[in-house]
């Protein structure tokens, strides 16, 4: 048995970021922290798959693939009968996979879940999922990594029906280690479960924290309820993580803000869903993010690119022929001007989301990739202060 | 050429278009000139920068949207009095003025303001727009200064081969360094079409391209190649894409077809585009099912390298003078049972080529 996760390195200073690696056979070692991508289908939105190799990089590049997006079309009948798994129907051959069960953004309410199965969204509609169908489908799938069926709670509810919740998940668990033995320890992530109910939570981080599992996925948050009070976040975190043996990597579903991934990741979180990416380009925002390399920028008269998130759809960009950030290395922003961008806008061209999610992920992997070097640096704090600071001013709810 | 009206081309960036060796693509100059606006497309240094396209523009003139969108749009001696659908202002676009904007778009091949009645209409208006079109021509010629833009007229003169004769006869004398022939494409009979064409493509000069506006099917290109035609554009290719069909030499597929759903082949297995070498049919019809725009993207990418591979091999057949076997063998294979049109049989007999 070997343990995927290693430890490269932990932060000395207030907070507990660490930095580490993922490894899976055959496939290009993740550092982490570190972003999954979102994907729909296995594609990435809007992206097609020479655009993501040859604009995205394969730099540290693993894909969230989602149950729902597959279970019906191909489903496993279908892979069975092309005798191809994921990769190979999906063409993702080089990248590392993460399997979840739940499409981050578009989560099932958790009233159609019963003791036995778990729904989840297909292309035609709801379709219930016993552990046996999530086994044949894995098998054939065969993603690198994959999350456990869970009772995910989508909002409040009472202690009861958390309890249900935690009880269910933990049988889900129970079932596929036993029906997956030794892969469960390379391959599977443990679904958190406990909704907002911060003791639930910590009981069932408890319950789990032993079962020979590759990792923990924390599902059920949901950012807006942190957003007005960072705290709350963080003493959740700490106590569900607290739980947890430190030398396995953990996931944090739907926390995507940069404010919040630092808050995040300064808990301890390895791994986030990139889903706040896809739901950027829903409101034609375009990240800004200050990084360390780029060189002192002086203000410029427009206010809006001085924002740590532009909006395409601004009026001031009707006319502004410089890029979105010129000291950002990324195609769009190498070849594009936000009047062209605006334009795209404007004139509805399908364009505009490509180069939006072009330049968003270019950021937030910059983001990432700047953050393991903070960490190793021991300066990860002080960053966090600096962006926190910068995002308190500029405060952009999406 | 494929058609990207509004400075982008629907689904396909600059690079990957130029990596499907695509050499020349369209705008329009009515919609750049709405928007974004001469001012914005000036100050950036035209539109191969603005949109970040390397290779060759063309920029129809404004005049066919006389047609797209006649509602919105009156024609008189002056120019045509446009609507604008976005802000309901109105626009006079005179031929003096498409040039000008067309000069400031930057395109290397601009077209002339043309009077485009619908193929479908009959009577004294048909000669008025025809020989309306030949006195702006000549204003166009006047307005014309960026000699490294190449101006080209329109042929008019609807479906009557009297009045498409009178407009080349008076066009050519203007020594233009290319022909279009306009007006069609609108709905008419193909019959009437290809004698058209036809007769446009013997009396035009050999030694000067001619483009045939707005056509079209990959079967209309090919009979109007064999008739004598050089350049085409059509939004057919991306549009249908759009819809999740896909170009094949037999026809189209749609692949949001159930029976594709296991289907392991790419949509058409000797085609060497991206999208063919690496996807199934099976995976873009679950991309297709789950609303995955990309999916549209691959379509159109396949979609665009069929009619630009089938031009690449139109050229190589004419080069080894097996056009006539190429023309035979595209047009069979697209009518297994051999129940070809009409028109299609009668346009590409009337060259030499008996099916």
């Amino acid at each position: 048995m070997t343990n995927p996760f290693a430890i490269v390195c932990e932060n000395v200073g207030s907070s507990l970021a660490r930095r580490g690696t993922l490894s899976m056979p055959n496939r290009k070692t993740i550092e982490t922290p570190a972003i999954l991508i979102y994907t729909n289908a296995g594609a990435v939105p809007h992206l097609t798959r020479d655009i993501v190799q040859s604009m995205l990089g394969y730099e540290n590049l693993a894909l969230n693939i989602s149950l729902g997006h597959f279970i019906k079309f191909p489903g496993t009948y279908g892979l069975k009968k092309m005798e191809q798994n994921i990769q190979e129907f999906a063409g993702l051959n080089e990248f590392p996979t993460y399997l979840s069960v739940q499409d981050s953004l578009n989560p099932m309410p958790h009233h159609f879940n019963d003791k036995s199965t778990v729904s989840v969204w297909d292309s035609a509609g709801r379709r219930r999922i016993e552990v046996q169908d999530y086994e044949l489908f894995v098998k054939q799938a065969a993603p690198d990594l994959f999350e456990c069926l869970g009772d995910t709670l989508q909002s409040s509810v009472s202690n009861k029906r958390a309890d249900k919740s935690i009880n269910r998940s933990v049988q889900h668990l129970d079932n596929l280690i036993g029906l997956f033995g030794e892969d469960s320890n390379r391959k599977l992530f443990a679904s958190l479960e406990g909704g907002d109910l911060i003791d639930k939570r910590v009981s069932m981080a408890r319950t789990v924290s032993q079962r020979p599992v590759a990792g923990f996925a924390v599902n059920g948050i949901r950012e807006d309820s942190y957003s007005d009070d960072v705290a709350l976040l963080t003493n959740l975190l700490k106590r569900v993580y607290g739980e947890l043996p430190v030398d396995k990597p953990r996931l944090l579903h739907s926390v995507g803000s940069p404010r919040m991934i630092l808050e995040a990741i300064a808990n301890g979180t390895d791994l986030l869903d990139g889903s706040y990416l896809t739901k950027l380009k829903y409101k034609n925002i375009a990240l800004n993010i200050p990084f360390e390399i780029y060189h002192h920028q002086e203000a410029t008269e427009h206010s809006q690119i001085n924002s740590i998130m532009i909006n395409i759809s601004n009026v001031e960009f009707k006319e502004y022929l410089q890029p979105i950030s010129s000291q950002c290395p990324c195609y769009t922003c190498s070849k594009y001007t936000c009047a062209y961008l605006h334009h795209l806008l404007i004139t509805k061209e399908m364009l505009l989301p490509t180069l939006l999610m072009i330049h968003n992920i270019n950021q937030y992997q910059r983001f990432f990739s700047e953050i393991r070097e903070q960490i190793t640096k021991q300066t990860f704090d002080n960053y966090k202060k600096k962006i926190d600071n910068l995002c308190k001013s500029n405060p952009v709810t999406i | 050429m494929p058609v990207g009206t509004q400075g982008s081309l629907k689904g396909i960036l600059p690079e990957q278009l130029e990596s499907l060796d695509c050499k020349l693509m369209l705008g329009n100059t009515y919609h750049l000139g709405n928007r974004p606006g001469i001012k914005v497309l000036e100050s950036v240094g035209g539109l191969h920068k603005f949109m970040n396209w390397n290779n060759g523009l063309l920029t129809d003139s404004g005049g066919y949207q006389m047609v797209s969108l006649v509602k919105m749009s009156k024609v008189s001696e002056e120019g045509v009095e446009f609507r604008s659908p976005h802000d309901d202002s109105l626009m006079l676009l005179t031929p003096e003025m498409s040039i000008n904007i067309q000069s400031k778009i930057g395109a290397d091949v601009i077209m002339q303001l043309d009077d485009v009645v619908s193929s479908l209409t009959t009577g004294p208006r048909v000669e008025e727009a025809m020989l309306r079109s030949i006195r702006w021509l000549d204003r166009c010629i006047s307005a014309h200064k960026r000699k490294d833009q190449h101006l080209f007229g329109i042929i008019q003169g609807g479906l009557d081969l009297d009045l498409r004769r009178k407009c080349i006869k008076q066009m050519t004398q203007r020594n233009l360094p290319g022909y279009a022939i306009g007006g069609l494409s609108g709905g008419e009979e193909k019959d009437q079409f290809w004698r058209v064409v036809s007769l446009c493509t013997e009396l035009l000069p050999a030694n000067k391209p001619r483009y045939l506006m707005g056509v079209g099917y990959p079967l209309d290109i090919v009979v109007a190649t064999a008739l004598g035609v050089d350049m085409f554009d059509c939004v057919y290719p991306t549009r249908i894409a759009r819809n999740g069909t896909a170009l094949v030499p037999w026809g189209t597929i749609n692949l949001k077809r159930q029976s594709l759903c296991y289907d392991k082949q790419p949509i058409y297995p000797d085609c060497c585009c991206y999208t063919c070498k690496h996807f199934t049919r099976a995976y873009l019809y679950t991309l297709l099912s789950m609303d995955e725009v990309s999916a549209l993207s691959y379509i159109s990418i396949h979609n665009v390298a069929y009619l630009l591979s089938l031009m690449q091999n139109a050229r190589t057949a004419i080069s080894n003078g097996k056009f006539p076997q190429f023309a035979e063998t595209f047009v069979k294979t697209l009518f297994p049972d051999l129940d070809y049109p009409v028109w299609v049989v009668n346009a590409l007999n009337s060259v030499g080529i008996i099916l």
